[in-house]
C-alpha cells in the first residue's frame, strides 16, 4: 500500500472546497453560537413557540451529558477509537445545532482519537493522543456547559437573544 | 357646457392620436398600412359643421338628425313616428344605403344607431301582438327631449356620460401603453381648438355640409377603430415576433452551446482513444495485432483471461463512445424538436399579416447544420427518424413497460465464455459502428463513413479489441466487422448494432435518460400499479439476485484467470447459485434464436408506439430512437416549467441518520419541503427500511453503529444501482469524497445539513428519481433483472418459457419485419445487430458492477446517477471533469438535462476506470475487497488501504493531467 502524496490531495481541492475550509476556519475563530445554523432551526418553530428547536435542544442536552459520561469513561480505559467516535458522534449534533466551539473541539477529539493531531494530517503517539484528548474533554465540557446556559437562556426568553 | 361636436372629434381625434404617436413606436408606423381615407379625413375634419337652423347649444348629431326627419322625401324609409314623439326607420337598409351617406357622411346602420344610443336614444321594442305599423324591419327610435316640431327642446339632449367618452378616447392608446396616455389627454384639450371654427362655419354651412360632415365623421370613428385595431394587432405582431426571437437567440445559443459541448465531447472521446490505443500499444506487439487483424472466425479458442484487463478500457471506450454518439444524437434530435416547435410556432406567428420580420433559419437548414456537426458523429444517422420521433411525441406515446422486457431477460447475457467473446467480438462491431454511423443507412455509406474516421476512431477500437485478445484469435475477422458489418449475415454476430439501438437498451440500463423524463401522468399511473405490484427486494432476490452473483462469480473468474490467482476470486462473492454451465456448446441456431427472439421482443417492447403507429415504424431504428427523442425534449419542457421548490410529487426519502438530533432537524427540514420520508437509525435499520420502501432519495450519515453508510450503500448498490445515496457527513476530504463515491454513493451533503443544502440535493436527485418512478421504472427491479434475469432465461435455453418466448417473438419479428422491410431492406441484419446490442449493452451494464465486486476500487455510480453535476463529487478527485461539468453547465443552461450531461459523467466514469486500470497493473492485490472492508471501519480511517486508494487517486490525476 503506498502513502498518498501530500500534493495531491491539497491539488486536487475544488475551489469549493477550499471555500469551506475557509468557512470552517472561521467558525473555529468566531463564536459560542452559529447563527445562521441555530437560526434555521428557530426558522422551522412555529410562530411564536419554539417547541420544536426547544425539544431538540433539550434533547441535544440529554445526548450530550450521555455522551459525555461515555467518553469519561473511554477515557479511563484510554479507548482512543472509542474517544474519536464520541468526538464525531457528539460533533454532529454540535454542529447541526450550530454549537461552534463544541463541534470544533469535538472534532480535535475526534482526530486525536485516531491517533491524528487536531487538524487530523500528521500522526502522533498514544500518550500525546491521551493526554491532548483528557485536555480537550475537559476543554469540550466547558464550552458544552457554555452553551448550555445560552440555549437555556434563549429558550426562557424567546427574544432575548 | 359640452361642446357640441365630441362624437365627431373623437375619431378625429383617434386619427391624430395614431399619426402624432406612431413615430413613437417605429415597429407601427413603418408596418402600418396607412389608410387612405385617413389623410383625407384628416383635413376634412376642420370643416365640420352644424346647421344654422339649430342652436349652438345642440349637438351636431341630433341636429342633423332632426334635419333628416324634416326632410319629408324621405318619409317613406325614415319619419317621425305617429305620434311624433319618436321616429322610425322604416327601411334600414335603404336608409344605410342612401340617407346615412348624404347626412352622417357614412353608411353603416349599426354605427348610427350606436350614435343615437350615445344620445340615449332609445329603441322601441315592438309590439308583442306583431303589430308593426311601420312594417316588418322597423326600427323606432325614442328620446323624450326629441320631439317633431319641438327644436327648442333639442339643446336638452345631451351626449350621455362624459366619462364614458373619455374611455372611449383613451381605449385606442391602450395598444401604445404609457406614452399614449398622456397624448390622449392632449386631445381632449385638441378637441375643443376645432369647435369655433366649427361654430363660426356652422353659422354658414348648409345643411348639405353638415349632413356631409357628420358622415364624415362616423367615418372618422370607424376609420379610426380600425386603426386603433390595426395598431394593436402590429404591437401584438411586434410582441410575438420580439418573444420569437429572444427564444429563437436562445435557441441558437444553446445550439452553439450545445455545439461546444459535442466538439468538447468528441475530443475528449478520441483522446480517450488514442490514450488507450497508446496503452495498448506498448503492450502488444505489432505483428500479433496483425496476427488478430488476419485471424479467421475461429471462436473457440478463446482465452478469456488473457485480455480481459486490456479489454475493458476499450470496452468502457466503446460504451464511452456509444453513449457519447446516443448523446450527441439525441440533443441534436431535442434540438430539431424544439426548433420544429418553434417554427411551428411562428408560422402561426407570421400568420398575422402587417407584421414583418426577419426571417429565421428554416428548419432544414438549422438541422442540417446540426446535421453537419454531428455528421462525424453516429447520431447522422438517425436524423430521418426525427419527424417519426417527433410525431411520437405528438401523439404522446408513452414509453414502453420495462418489466416485460426485463421478463425477457433484457440483457440476455450469455453463458460465459460466449459471452466475452461475443462482448470481444461487440467491441469490434460496435466501435465499427459508432463510427460508421449505423449501419441502416446503407453500407456506401458506411464504409465511406468507416473510412472517413478510421483515422480517428476505428483504427484505435480495432486495434484495441485485437490486441484485447493476445493469445487467442479473434472470433470473427475484424475486417469484417468492421467493414462488413451490416452485410455480414452471421447472426451469431449480432453485435453488428447500430450504436443507438445498443445504446438505447444500455440507457435503459443504467440511467435512462428516457425514462426519468416520461412525467406524462397517463403513463405514469399504469407504471405505477406495477410498480406497486414489484415485489421488495426480499422476494425478487432469489431470481435476480442469484443471476447476479452468478454473473459476479463468473467475472471473478475471469478476472482471476487473468491475474492467475483464482483463490481471490471469491473475496467478494457470494454465490448463490453455481455459474451457468460452460455454454459454448449451447447450438449456435438456438442462441442465434434466441438472441434475436429476445431482442426482437425488446425491440418490439421497446419501439411499440411506433409499431403501432404503422407510418412511423419506417425503419428499426427509428422506432427504438423513438422514446429518446421524445423523451428528451419533454424531459426538457418539465424542467424547465417545474417550480424551484415544489414537488410535482413528493420525494420518497430514507434518512439514515444516528443521531436523534440531527435526525430531528433533518425530519422538520424534510418535513418542510414537503416529503415523505421514513428514518433509520443506523445501516442495518436502513437497508431493512430499504427492503420495504421504495425510495427516491437515501440521505445517509455515514458514521453509525452496528452498520456504517458506507457499507450500507454498497449493500444497496449491489441490488440498487439507481436510487440516488447522498452522504451526510462532517467529514469531507478528499479522501472521504472519494470513498463515498467509490462505495456508490452520488453526492455529498455536508454537516451540519441547511434547507438550502437539503433543498439542492433533493432537487437535484430525487427529482430526476421520482420522474423515472414515474414514468413506471422501478429502478431496482429494472436492473436487477437487466442483466442477471436474463442470465437464467439464455443461460439455460432449455426452459420453456423463453422457448415459448422465442417462438412468440420470432413470429412478432415477421410481422415487424413486413412493416419494416419496405422501408429498410436491411431490416434483417438491423434486428440481428439490434440483438446483439442487446447483449453488448448487458455486458457494458454489468461489467462494471461485477467489475466493482471484484477489484471495487472504482464504482460506477456516478455513471448511474442522472444528473450529476456537483463539484464536490467529481471535482476534487477530479479537477478536469469538473471543469467539463461546469462548461457544460454553462453551455448547456440549467434547464437542460441531457444526454449531454450523461455523457460527460460517462466520460468521468470512463476516464476514473480507465485510470484505475492503469493503476491496477501495478498493484499487487487487483480485488480491493480488503480495501473496502478497511474502509467501512469508519468514515475516514487514515489506514493502509485508503492510502492506496489516493495512490491510484493521485495516478488519476495525473492522467487527468494529461488528458487537460
Amino acid at each position: 500500500m503506498l502513502k498518498l502524496p501530500q500534493l495531491t490531495s491539497s491539488d486536487e481541492n475544488s475551489a469549493e472546497d477550499s471555500e469551506r475550509e475557509q468557512e470552517q476556519e472561521q467558525e473555529e475563530d468566531l463564536g459560542l453560537i452559529d447563527h445562521t445554523v441555530f437560526d434555521q432551526l428557530t426558522d422551522m418553530d412555529d410562530e411564536e413557540d419554539h417547541e420544536f428547536s426547544k425539544s431538540i435542544v433539550w434533547n441535544y442536552f440529554e445526548q450530550a451529558e450521555t455522551t459525555f459520561e461515555k467518553m469519561d469513561a473511554a477515557l479511563d480505559e484510554k479507548d482512543l477509537a472509542e474517544l474519536s467516535r464520541l468526538g464525531h458522534f457528539l460533533k454532529g449534533s454540535s454542529a447541526a445545532l450550530g454549537l461552534r466551539r463544541v463541534k470544533a473541539t469535538c472534532e480535535k477529539m475526534q482526530n486525536i482519537g485516531n491517533l491524528k493531531d487536531e487538524e487530523g494530517i500528521n500522526n502522533i503517539e498514544e500518550d500525546v493522543a491521551l493526554e491532548s484528548v483528557t485536555k480537550l474533554l475537559k476543554q469540550v465540557q466547558e464550552e458544552y456547559e457554555e452553551a448550555e446556559v445560552y440555549l437555556r437562556k434563549f429558550y426562557e426568553e424567546p427574544d432575548g437573544q | 357646457p359640452h361642446r357640441p361636436f365630441s362624437t365627431s372629434p373623437l375619431g378625429h381625434q383617434e386619427i391624430i392620436n395614431t399619426r402624432i404617436f406612431s413615430p413613437l413606436n417605429p415597429r407601427t408606423r413603418t408596418n402600418m398600412p396607412t389608410p387612405p381615407s385617413t389623410s383625407a379625413a384628416t383635413t376634412t375634419s376642420p370643416v365640420v359643421s352644424a346647421p344654422s337652423s339649430t342652436g349652438p347649444g345642440v349637438p351636431d348629431f341630433v341636429k342633423k338628425l332632426f334635419r333628416m326627419l324634416e326632410d319629408k322625401s324621405y318619409n317613406h324609409i325614415v319619419s317621425w313616428g305617429s305620434t311624433g314623439e319618436s321616429f322610425v326607420v322604416k327601411e334600414p337598409n335603404e336608409f344605410a344605403k342612401t340617407i346615412l351617406p348624404k347626412h352622417f357622411k357614412h353608411s353603416n346602420f349599426a354605427s348610427f344607431v350606436r350614435q343615437l344610443n350615445k344620445y340615449d336614444f332609445h329603441k322601441l321594442r315592438n309590439a308583442d301582438d306583431g303589430n308593426r305599423p311601420y312594417g316588418e324591419q322597423a326600427w323606432e327610435f325614442v328620446h323624450p327631449k326629441f320631439q317633431c316640431n319641438k327644436r327648442d327642446m333639442l339643446e336638452k339632449i345631451k351626449r350621455k356620460t362624459p366619462s364614458n367618452r373619455n374611455k372611449l378616447a383613451s381605449l385606442p392608446n391602450n395598444g401604445s401603453g404609457a406614452s399614449a396616455s398622456t397624448p390622449g389627454n392632449g386631445h381632449n384639450h385638441l378637441d375643443d381648438s376645432p369647435s369655433p371654427n366649427t361654430s363660426t362655419i356652422m353659422n354658414i354651412g348648409p345643411t348639405v355640409v353638415t349632413v356631409a360632415e357628420d358622415l364624415q365623421m362616423t367615418r372618422y370613428d370607424l376609420q379610426s377603430q380600425v386603426d386603433a385595431l390595426q395598431k394593436l394587432h402590429q404591437e401584438l405582431g411586434a410582441y410575438v415576433q420580439s418573444a420569437f426571437k429572444g427564444i429563437q437567440d436562445e435557441i441558437y445559443g444553446f445550439r452553439r452551446g450545445l455545439e461546444a459541448q459535442d466538439r468538447l465531447n468528441y475530443e475528449i472521446v478520441q483522446l480517450m482513444c488514442r490514450q488507450e490505443a497508446d496503452r495498448q500499444h506498448e503492450k502488444m506487439p505489432q505483428a500479433r495485432f496483425r496476427d488478430h487483424m488476419d485471424s479467421g472466425a475461429s471462436s473457440s479458442s478463446y482465452d478469456t483471461g488473457g485480455g480481459s484487463d486490456l479489454y475493458t478500457p476499450s470496452h468502457q471506450a466503446q460504451k464511452l463512445i456509444n453513449i457519447y454518439a446516443e448523446a450527441s444524437k439525441t440533443s441534436f434530435h431535442q434540438l430539431n424538436e424544439i426548433q420544429r416547435r418553434v417554427q411551428s410556432l411562428q408560422q402561426i406567428a407570421t400568420a398575422s399579416p402587417p407584421t414583418s420580420w426577419p426571417p429565421t433559419s428554416s428548419p432544414s437548414s438549422s438541422s442540417s447544420h446540426l446535421h453537419h456537426l454531428h455528421h462525424s458523429q453516429v447520431s447522422s444517422m438517425q436524423h430521418h427518424s426525427l419527424p417519426s420521433a417527433s410525431h411520437q411525441q405528438d401523439t404522446g406515446i408513452s414509453l414502453p413497460p420495462i418489466s416485460p422486457r426485463s421478463q425477457h431477460g433484457f440483457a440476455t447475457p450469455l453463458p460465459q465464455m460466449d459471452r466475452l467473446d461475443t462482448r470481444y467480438q461487440g467491441i469490434t462491431e460496435l466501435s465499427a459502428n459508432s463510427i460508421n454511423g449505423g449501419a441502416s443507412t446503407g453500407f456506401g455509406n458506411h464504409t465511406q463513413r468507416h473510412n472517413m474516421y478510421s483515422r480517428e476512431h476505428t483504427y484505435p477500437f480495432n486495434n484495441i479489441s485485437t490486441a484485447a485478445n493476445p493469445v487467442t484469435s479473434m472470433p470473427s475477422p475484424p475486417q469484417s466487422s468492421s467493414t462488413n458489418a451490416g452485410s455480414s449475415a452471421t447472426p451469431l454476430y449480432p453485435f453488428n448494432t447500430t450504436s443507438p439501438s445498443s445504446y438505447s437498451s444500455s440507457t435503459v440500463a443504467y440511467t435512462h435518460p428516457s425514462s426519468y423524463s416520461f412525467p406524462s401522468a397517463p403513463m405514469a399511473i399504469p407504471n405505477l400499479t406495477s410498480q406497486k405490484s414489484t415485489p421488495p427486494y426480499s422476494s425478487i432476490a432469489l431470481e435476480s439476485l442469484a443471476p447476479y452473483y452468478v454473473q459476479n462469480e463468473s467475472s471473478a473468474q475471469h478476472k482471476s484467470s487473468l491475474f492467475l490467482d483464482t483463490s481471490k476470486a471469491n473475496v467478494n462473492m457470494e454465490p448463490l447459485t453455481p455459474p451457468p454451465p460452460g455454454t459454448d456448446e449451447i447450438s449456435r441456431g438456438t442462441d442465434d434464436k434466441s438472441i434475436i427472439a429476445v431482442s426482437q421482443e425488446q425491440r418490439l417492447s421497446s419501439s411499440s408506439p411506433a409499431a403501432i403507429d404503422s407510418d412511423t415504424a419506417s425503419s428499426t431504428n427509428n422506432s427504438t430512437v423513438v422514446p429518446f427523442a421524445a423523451s428528451s425534449s419533454r424531459a426538457v419542457g418539465l424542467r424547465a416549467g417545474a417550480p424551484k421548490t415544489s414537488w410535482a410529487v413528493a420525494p420518497r426519502v430514507l434518512l439514515v441518520e444516528d443521531d436523534a438530533v440531527v435526525r430531528q432537524i433533518g425530519s422538520k427540514m424534510l418535513n418542510f419541503f414537503g416529503c415523505t420520508f421514513d428514518v433509520a437509525v443506523d445501516g442495518v435499520d436502513a437497508l431493512n427500511k430499504y427492503n420495504l420502501g421504495n425510495y427516491d432519495i437515501v440521505l445517509m450519515d455515514i458514521v453509525m453503529p452496528r452498520l456504517d453508510g458506507v457499507t450500507a450503500t454498497h449493500r444497496i448498490r449491489q441490488f440498487d444501482k439507481l436510487t440516488p445515496i447522498i452522504s451526510m457527513t462532517s467529514n469531507t476530504t478528499d479522501l472521504d469524497i472519494m470513498t463515498y463515491i467509490n462505495n456508490g454513493m452520488n453526492d455529498i451533503l455536508p454537516k451540519p445539513i441547511s434547507k438550502n443544502s437539503l433543498q439542492m440535493m433533493l432537487e437535484k436527485y430525487a427529482n430526476p428519481n421520482i420522474l423515472r418512478r414515474l414514468a413506471g421504472i422501478d429502478q431496482g427491479v429494472v436492473h436487477r433483472s437487466l442483466g442477471e434475469l436474463g442470465g437464467i432465461d439464455l443461460g439455460t435455453s432449455s426452459s420453456p418459457k423463453i422457448t415459448e418466448m422465442t417462438n412468440n417473438s420470432l413470429g412478432q419479428q415477421q410481422t415487424q419485419h413486413d412493416i419494416t422491410s419496405n422501408v429498410n431492406p436491411n431490416d434483417t441484419d438491423t434486428i440481428v445487430r439490434y440483438a446483439g446490442s442487446k447483449r453488448s449493452a448487458s455486458g457494458d451494464i454489468w461489467l462494471p458492477s461485477s467489475r466493482q465486486n471484484v477489484d471495487s476500487a472504482v464504482t460506477p455510480i456516478s455513471l448511474l446517477s442522472p444528473r450529476i453535476s456537483s463539484p464536490l463529487v467529481i471535482g476534487p478527485p477530479l479537477p478536469p471533469a469538473m471543469a467539463l461539468q461546469q462548461m457544460q453547465q454553462q453551455q448547456a443552461g440549467p434547464t437542460f438535462v441531457s444526454m449531454q450531461d450523461y455523457t460527460n459523467i460517462m466520460f468521468m466514469e470512463m476516464m476514473l476506470r480507465a485510470n484505475q486500470d492503469a493503476s491496477l497493473e501495478t498493484q499487487i492485490d487487483p480485488f480491493g475487497g480488503t480495501m473496502l472492508e478497511a474502509l467501512h471501519d469508519g468514515d475516514m480511517g487514515p489506514s493502509g488501504s485508503m492510502a492506496d486508494g489516493s495512490t491510484e487517486r493521485g495516478r488519476k490525476k495525473a492522467k487527468l493531467e494529461l488528458l487537460e
